[in-house]
């Protein structure tokens, strides 16, 4: 008979709590105040910072290994006393910090798949990007499938599912009592993660009651999920993108309320896009990098005072071909997971199940 | 239930369509106690439109640049605290008074979605329905029932215009009235500033932890025409850090206030958009309550008259020099 | 662990020699500080580089030095924004960082046993240079050269001393024009396209390579058209505002294509696949 690892819900804060000795450990956490869910340390949790597993986050994942701001490198400009003439310019690298391992638990499939994203753009090909590698690598991520799906939630529909979880290290899935592991990676740090923390993963036989629960669960989370939209088939989509891109007059009219903000870019899993640059006080500097968002108006002005995207549409065009077109190209996939957060928190209801809708009906 | 208002507003519409080029206003949204922005250009989309008491959204937002984007006349559905916003647009000569066609309906209060948000204790809601006086909200294993009157914004308890625009082309007159206890103008900052300045500090500082400068605030507000030649994502020259952190967002508030003082019609968009949930329309009535102290103006209430921050006067009666040092 | 190489960190160059090309462009010639760096780098006609004034910021500018000179790498600068003026600013012997080389190159292999027509206007003879000087230095294996190098007036011509060096060579056929007639000028004048159409030059085994502002490339390309060179036959180099030059930071895209990793040299025929205008 099949074995079945679960943590039993009951002893969850025990087993983060032990684990957070070991690892930093960062899990979704709710804001009392405010009522906003973001990744945070564990060590935050009090009466107003609670833990809470059922909704998604308000931002996603990826400022942990791709922080809204970061030092590039800093920079002092030396003058020799023996040669005045010349000055001369020290860059400091940024060291390898030694970081701890990680641990962030509670994370959906969908932001898993972010992540994977993420390490799509910054840890494949020539160029890798060390800034990010060096936060991303030594990383554990358990996931919780969804029980439950939210309506503007679609990862059903670009290819995901409530209980995909991708790359995750291990997979749970809530049944109410117990977290029951159903993904495990075989990798050896995990099987010493489990050996370690053996006493919070118990082991019972498969019963029939909790087989049919699980089933039941997965088969209503998919069934939920994909009600909130239709399947989009990456390779329609991107001829679709292509054929329609030049319609301006469609892409004026989807896109006449937004005001390009960049609340949707900042809570995107998949949007890295970052801008660089320089500060300097007195003789000492840095250049650093943080987010910037392609619909703002200052994304492609260039110096001359031409800017290649000028109106909101074009800038829009831009953000949603991205997703729905160019990435497809270079990697395969849609850039896109469906965690509907831009969808949540666009100050003017854009909802980009209906933009690409009606570039599909075009 | 046959909506009165909506019908009056559809036909207004259809009286005015072949006059204008375009019109906005509100439409369903998919998401609950969300409305839509929605251009409407023919007699076919008229039916499109929606009013009720969630459209908080300030529509006057999108007069400065589609003014410059668009030939005819454009018409603007608005609430009579929205109108503010136009008034002071044309009063600062943003906007040409004859390219927007203000269409206003009576307001009996709108919701601020927040409070309803803490009131089921923070939980997504997934559907809400809208009657007369009640709302249904629904979260994934809970179902409340709410009476509206409990959850209208702030802004409505200081609310004496109502059913009396200050300006208008046409004004489309609702049965029901705003029915509320009156709240003391500033009440609300007076009670946060009793807290002390170090405790304000605090509150400030825990607040702006979570900006992420995303700039929904100054997109959002119909005042701030400026959005694409702000000095805060200006590389050349670089006025203002482009970090996302906590210091770098307050300062960018900062100058939002003072860009905004003796402006802001306290709208409330900021506060409503902002995704990290922080109190911005304190700051601002903060800088209005001074505004009105010094100047005893008001943004967005006289058409004809030139605000105070954009005039000169030899000798200010409110301001003392010797106070200033 | 992967050691991983850090693309985003410059090297420090010194400025050894700075020209006055024209009223607003000089070219600098800069030098690594790193000896095992400079001796071992290469580079192709047509790649770039980014130049860093720390404490200003960095800027895109492609080398045009000559591939066989290895004493230095040019690049030139017009004075546009504060990091060009900043790079405007510096004298002989400062300290800048540089980025280098980054993005493809002209398929100088496949010009091979073509003649080839280089087409530039003002700065745009920038990224012409390097590719001109390798081709020249390999002329056996090419055909005729000719270069139509067009500027607003004569003091706006970049290279002039290259120019006459070439002209005296006779390697390759040099026709230059300026927009609006002027006092000891004998030589065209006009906008480039419409010297292009009147010198009416051969679509038969001959490359078109145009460099220069977007207004001029479009026009200019409109004219190739119509005078039956095929999109494979056009090269051109884009330009788009750039951050990282590594492909990460997003902002140089055009379509699917990263000015930077994928360009900045581009056929019209990978330019015609893109959905998104490049001009």
């Amino acid at each position: 008979m099949e074995k079945l690892i679960y943590i039993k819900k009951e002893s969850l804060k025990n087993f983060l709590e032990k684990i957070s000795k070991d690892y930093d450990v960062y899990l979704p956490i709710q804001n009392k105040k405010n009522g906003i869910i973001n990744f945070d340390s564990i060590n935050i949790l009090n009466e107003n910072y609670i833990m809470n597993l059922k909704e998604k986050t308000r931002q996603s994942l990826k400022f942990l290994f791709f922080p809204p701001y970061e030092s590039l490198f800093e920079f002092e400009y030396k003058k020799d006393i023996k040669n005045p003439e010349v000055t001369e310019i020290a860059l400091s690298k940024p060291g390898n910090s030694n970081l701890r391992e990680k641990v962030i638990f509670g994370i959906k499939p969908c932001d898993v798949r972010g992540i994977d994203y993420l390490d799509l753009v910054f840890n494949s090909g020539n160029n890798k990007d060390p800034y990010y590698l060096n936060k991303r690598e030594n990383t554990i991520i358990i996931s919780i499938g969804c029980s439950i799906v939210y309506p503007d939630c679609f990862c059903t529909s670009i290819g995901g599912s409530p209980f995909n979880f991708g790359n995750a290290n291990i997979g749970l899935l809530d049944i109410g009592s117990d977290l029951i592991v159903t993904k495990l990676d075989e990798s050896e740090k995990i099987k010493k993660f489990i050996a370690d923390y053996k006493d919070f993963f118990e082991k019972k036989d498969m019963d029939d009651e909790t087989e049919n629960k699980i089933n039941e669960i997965v088969l209503q989370s998919n069934k939920t999920c994909s009600t909130n939209w239709k399947k989009i088939n990456p390779e329609n989509i991107t001829a679709k993108m292509e054929s329609t891109f030049k319609e301006d007059a469609l892409w004026q009219e989807i896109t006449k309320k937004c005001i390009s903000c960049a609340a949707c870019t900042y809570v995107c899993p998949t949007c890295v896009c970052f801008n660089i640059a320089d500060e300097q006080k007195d003789k000492k500097g840095e250049r650093y990098r943080c987010w910037d968002f392609c619909t703002n108006y200052y994304y492609t002005l260039e110096a001359s005072g031409h800017n290649p995207r000028e109106k909101i549409y074009q800038r829009y065009r831009n953000k949603i071909n991205c997703k729905y077109n160019y990435f497809i190209k270079r990697n395969k996939n849609l850039y896109c997971v469906g965690c509907g957060r831009c969808i949540d928190v666009c100050p003017v209801g854009m909802d980009i199940r209906e933009i690409v809708s009606s570039i599909i009906s075009f | 239930m046959v909506n009165i208002l909506e019908n009056k507003l559809k036909e207004k519409i259809s009286s005015l369509i072949e006059e204008l080029e375009i019109i906005i206003g509100y439409s369903e949204s998919k998401a609950p106690l969300k409305i839509n922005p929605v251009f409407i250009k023919t007699k076919e989309e008229i039916d499109r439109l929606i009013f009720n008491n969630l459209c908080v959204n300030n529509l006057a937002t999108y007069s400065y640049y589609l003014s410059a984007d668009t030939k005819g006349k454009i018409g603007i559905i608005l609430k009579p605290c929205d109108v503010k916003s136009i008034i002071q647009l044309i009063s600062e000569e943003l906007l040409i008074k004859n390219k927007i066609k203000t269409i206003v309906i009576g307001c009996n209060g709108i919701i601020d979605y927040k409070k309803i948000n803490k009131a089921v204790n923070y939980q997504k809601i997934i559907s809400a329905k809208l009657d007369e006086n009640n709302i249904t909200v629904n979260t994934i294993d809970k179902s409340f029932n709410f009476k509206l009157k409990d959850f209208f914004a702030q802004k409505c308890y200081v609310c004496n215009i109502y059913d009396n625009p200050p300006y208008y082309d046409e004004f489309i007159e609702n049965d029901l009235k705003l029915n509320l206890e009156k709240k003391k103008e500033y009440e609300d900052i007076e009670e946060f500033e009793k807290s002390g300045l170090e405790k304000i500090y605090k509150f400030w500082e825990e607040e702006f932890n979570n900006c992420i400068r995303c700039y929904a605030c100054r997109n959002i507000c119909p005042l701030e025409v400026c959005r694409d030649k702000c000095i805060a994502q200006l590389d050349e020259p670089h006025w203002q850090s482009h970090k996302i952190n906590s210091s770098e967002g307050k300062f960018f508030q900062l100058i939002r206030i003072f860009h905004l003082a003796g402006r802001c019609t306290e709208c409330g968009e900021c506060e409503r958009v902002c995704p990290a949930n922080i109190e911005l329309l304190k700051l601002m009535k903060k800088v209005n309550q001074i505004i009105l102290k010094l100047f005893d103006y008001r943004p967005g209430l006289i058409l004809d008259m030139k605000p105070p921050l954009l005039t000169f006067k030899n000798v200010e009666q409110n301001i003392k020099d010797e106070e200033l040092i | 662990m992967e050691i991983v190489k850090n693309l985003l960190i410059p090297q420090i160059a010194t400025v050894k020699k700075i020209i006055n090309e024209t009223t607003n462009i000089i070219s600098l010639q800069i030098v690594l500080d790193d000896n095992e760096s400079l001796k071992n780098f290469k580079f192709e006609p047509g790649q770039f580089g980014q130049i860093s004034v720390f404490g200003v910021g960095e800027s895109t500018f492609v080398i045009n030095s000559s591939p066989l000179v290895k004493e230095y790498l040019q690049f030139s600068v017009m004075k546009t924004g504060v990091n060009t003026t900043a790079i405007h600013n510096l004298s002989e012997g400062e300290k800048v960082g540089l980025r280098a080389p980054l993005g493809n190159w002209f398929p100088y292999k496949d010009m091979e046993g073509r003649n080839i027509l280089f087409i530039a206007g003002g700065i745009g003879a920038a990224p012409l240079r390097p590719l001109i000087f390798y081709i020249i230095e390999n002329k056996n294996k090419y055909k005729n050269l000719t270069l139509l190098y067009a500027a607003r007036t004569p003091e706006d011509f970049c290279f002039q001393y290259d120019i006459n060096k070439w002209k005296n060579s006779g390697d390759i056929k040099v026709i230059q024009t300026i927009d609006n007639a002027c006092y000891g000028w004998q030589q065209e004048v006009g906008l480039c396209p419409d010297i292009l159409e009147k010198l009416k030059p051969s679509f038969e085994n001959t490359v078109a390579v145009v460099c220069g502002p977007p207004i001029m490339i479009k026009y200019t390309i409109e004219v190739l058209k119509k005078l039956k060179f095929s999109d494979e036959a056009i090269y051109t180099t884009l330009e788009r505002r750039m951050k990282c030059g590594i492909g990460k930071c997003g902002r140089c895209n055009i379509g699917e294509k990263f000015v930077c990793t994928d360009g900045p040299v581009f056929s019209l025929k990978e330019l015609n696949k893109i959905c998104e205008n490049f001009i």
